[in-house]
């Protein structure tokens, strides 16, 4: 009773004091006008990818920003205004405080998710229903798009003892070479050759090993994708994918033609799916003269697609994983307000997502491990020792925050929503753990031992 | 406090007040510190008192002489630096300990987006008071303070006397068994005053105990059995109301009415006998009983026919 009693205040509040009003009025021109200004690639999909990605994606800035100054002020504001000492003083405990207020932050993000998730699935209902796409369009939206589709990789391709021989190879009677150069030269080797791999010369082939599964069942639909990346070489291509099992080898041969820069589609035939056995598939160019040099992406080159959702499904397990988000955010802001005054408590916990998810892209470039950053001299030039200490200070850090940040920061829907892949209940799952619940735990511990240590009533608070 | 009752207030001293103690504080010394943890003031300074069951207690003083910080130590709003406090020979911050408080701050920290109705349905169910004892309870508050017919207005709307009466309403939703007011009958006109007291003394009469602090002092010396005046975060003195305000050097003798001629020969026979001159003069009527005759006569009511303030009747119970 009294965790309803606060989370209702909570969204009464937001109610009456207008500030649902005004994220819903923030979220309008984003629903409704990003739609319609951006125009897309010109194709079905690519509106439909404004939408679930763009749109969506700017949504949830709007109420991840709403989320955290409202959570903020949901505490710091009572300290502040001293609503809270008529609060304490009744029979409460601090944590149901914080539970309270977290529970009815959670209520007001529900709303306007909800929002966001009726605009967006209106939004494309309305596309689909308003006969600007032909019918190919539509069936090809709702085959690769509209859908729910799960990623099966290939085995990976390790390239390290063969960037160990090469090493070896470069560096044979330079043993002065220092540690740090040796294994700044090892991670540029390695990226060299996964590079090399994913190019198939003419006349060349490349075989992918895809690990069995009785997932892929004869009664679903498997596709390969297989995706370029750009390249100067503007000559066609011409090469023959073929597909086969150990002991169905090239069960099936399809020919590339007019292949796109970005993902390109080949059926699996069904014979070859739900065997168990691991499925091998080899792409042949044609000999020089009639083909330009294929470059995959390194990433996502060749990847299986099996159907194993519909999209309002995928689409609701999504915003759930927003949800989770937002649960996160307004835990973090809760934490904040319960520590700070509401405007240092909103600047410090923005500043510390902005932190946070720099630092995560810094580690993505790998910046932080360049070994030869901390070197008090790089190609025989001297670094002052105070850019030396707080380059180590400021990679400390980084992989500090990296510890929180990492494990949450592959939980973003939005890209395989848009791109038609499956966001997996398991993927779901891991979002409630670790946003829903784990996260908001700790900050909570940590709001609720504040709240209870500080004085309420101090003079000036 | 729909009733208003323009009758003396009644005795102060209360047949109830048992020995027991609800608040228990030894040595409290609170120090405000600044920013970088320094002491920046000591708003008490060792001081020590205990209010027992039954008893309306008074904290006087001048403003800064640490009346608030007191009742904010008591409430487990402040941590003391040094001594002890106890409520119900429990610590304030013990949360068996809030079941049985009402409190009644210095200014209302009420919920501007609430209604009144709404104000006292959240502090209730902070309370863990069931649905139908909270509807039930509600109404009666409501008309208890007179807001019946503005109940479902936000508090934000409300005058300062408005405001007031509902945080008066919230600190007793809980059937408290001990109530801190600070300044109970700041904001409030003579009438809501005169109201806010009797509804004290009927409070007080019902077995329930009250600490309150006021600058008004007409207010303390009317409804309080027991008083500490506070100066500079100590106590400088501290008893009975009567005990500290009689002058037993002094007689004083009322008569209805004299003629001159009487007036004369009583002063002889008085000079006669002790040898002093007394003085004489004829009683006035204080301000707020004239004020509140003059209210009445316009209201067209009878002094006589008013019954104080309608009570809950849950608050009436013990």
């Amino acid at each position: 009773m009294k965790l309803s009693a606060i989370a209702f205040l909570v969204v009464r509040t937001a109610v009456r004091s207008r500030l649902l009003l005004c994220l819903v009025g923030f979220l309008i021109p984003v629903l409704v006008g990003l739609p319609l200004a951006v125009e897309g690639d010109g194709t079905a999909a690519g509106e439909i990818r404004v939408l679930l990605e763009y749109t969506l994606g700017l949504s949830l800035v709007i109420l991840g920003v709403g989320a955290l100054v409202f959570s903020c002020g949901a505490v710091a504001r009572e300290i502040e205004e001293r609503h809270i000492q008529l609060v304490v003083v009744k029979p409460v405990r601090t944590v149901e405080i914080w539970l309270g207020k977290w529970l009815g932050m959670l209520i007001v993000n529900a709303i306007l998710l909800c929002i966001v998730g009726i605009a967006v699935y209106g939004g494309i209902r309305w596309a689909l229903r308003s006969g600007h796409y032909d019918e190919a369009e539509h069936s090809s939206l709702k085959e690769n798009l509209l859908t729910g589709r799960r990623q099966i990789l290939p085995l990976p391709d390790d390239p390290t003892s063969e960037a160990v021989e090469r090493l070896d190879q470069l560096t044979d009677g330079q043993s002065g070479l220092a540690t740090t150069r040796r294994e700044e030269l090892f991670l540029t080797l390695k990226r060299h050759i996964l590079a090399e791999r994913a190019t198939v010369a003419p006349g060349g082939s490349k075989t992918w090993v895809f690990p069995g599964s009785q997932s892929m069942g004869a009664e679903r639909q498997v596709r390969l994708r297989f995706t370029l990346a750009p390249t100067v070489d503007r000559s066609l291509l011409a090469g023959a994918w073929h597909l086969g099992t150990a002991s169905k080898t090239d069960a099936a041969t399809v020919s590339m033609a007019d292949a796109l820069n970005g993902g390109n589609y080949i059926e699996v035939p069904q014979a070859l799916c739900g065997s168990g056995e691991p499925l091998l598939v080899t792409y042949r160019n044609a000999e020089a003269g009639q083909t330009g040099t294929v470059v995959f992406d390194i990433g996502t080159g060749v990847e299986l697609l099996v159907s194993e959702s519909g999209f309002e499904a995928n689409l609701l397990r999504s915003f759930l994983v927003l949800f989770f988000h937002l649960a996160a955010l307004s835990a973090l802001g809760l934490t904040a307000g319960c520590l700070f005054s509401s405007p240092v408590a909103g600047f410090l916990s923005a500043a510390l997502v902005f932190v946070a998810l720099m630092g995560h892209y810094v580690t993505l470039q790998s910046v932080v491990d360049t070994p030869t950053l901390h070197e008090e001299q790089i190609d025989g030039i001297e670094r002052s020792r105070v850019s030396v200490f707080l380059e180590g200070v400021g990679e400390r850090i980084v992989k500090k925050m990296e510890i929180v940040v990492e494990p949450v920061a592959g939980l973003n829907p939005l890209p395989p929503l848009a791109d038609g892949r499956l966001v997996a209940w398991t993927f779901t799952g891991k979002a409630l753990a670790l946003l829903g619940l784990l996260y908001p735990a700790v900050f909570g511990a940590v709001g609720t031992w504040a709240l209870w240590k500080r004085e309420l009533a101090l003079p000036g608070e | 406090m729909n009733g208003q009752s323009n009758e003396p207030l009644a005795s102060s001293g209360n047949e109830s007040v048992s020995e027991s103690p609800v608040i228990e504080v030894a040595g409290l010394v609170k120090v405000f510190r600044d920013f970088w943890r320094r002491p920046k003031v000591r708003a008490v300074n060792g001081i020590s008192l205990d209010v027992c069951s039954g008893e309306i207690f008074g904290l006087l003083g001048p403003n800064g002489s640490g009346k608030s910080t007191t009742i904010k130590s008591l409430l487990g709003l402040l941590s003391p630096t040094a001594g002890s406090v106890r409520v119900f020979g429990l610590s304030p911050r013990d949360v068996m300990t809030k079941r049985d408080i009402g409190y009644l701050p210095e200014e209302s920290y009420l919920y501007r987006h609430l209604t009144a109705r709404e104000t006292l349905d959240f502090y209730g169910q902070l309370f863990g008071l069931d649905r139908y004892t909270r509807r039930k309870r509600i109404e009666e508050l409501l008309e208890m303070v007179g807001l019946t017919e503005s109940a479902d207005r936000p508090v934000g709307e409300f005058s300062k006397g408005m405001a007031r009466r509902v945080g008066l309403a919230q600190a007793l939703i809980n059937d408290p068994r001990l109530i801190v007011l600070d300044e109970p009958t700041s904001g409030l006109d003579p009438i809501g005053c005169r109201q806010v007291k009797d509804l004290m003394l009927t409070l007080c009469r019902g077995g329930k105990t009250i600490l309150l602090t006021s600058h008004l002092l007409a207010d303390v010396e009317d409804v309080c059995n027991r008083i500490a005046i506070l100066y500079r975060g100590n106590i400088i003195a501290q008893g009975r109301v009567g005990d500290l305000l009689r002058e037993s050097e002094k007689v004083r003798v009322t008569f209805s009415s004299l003629s001159t001629g009487q007036m004369e020969e009583l002063l002889a026979a008085i000079r006669d006998k002790t040898g002093d001159t007394p003085d004489v003069d004829h009683p006035a009527m204080d301000l707020e009983r004239f004020f509140l005759d003059v209210i009445a006569r316009a209201h067209g009511e009878r002094r006589d026919t008013d019954t104080g303030p309608r009570l809950p009747d849950y608050l009436k119970a013990h």
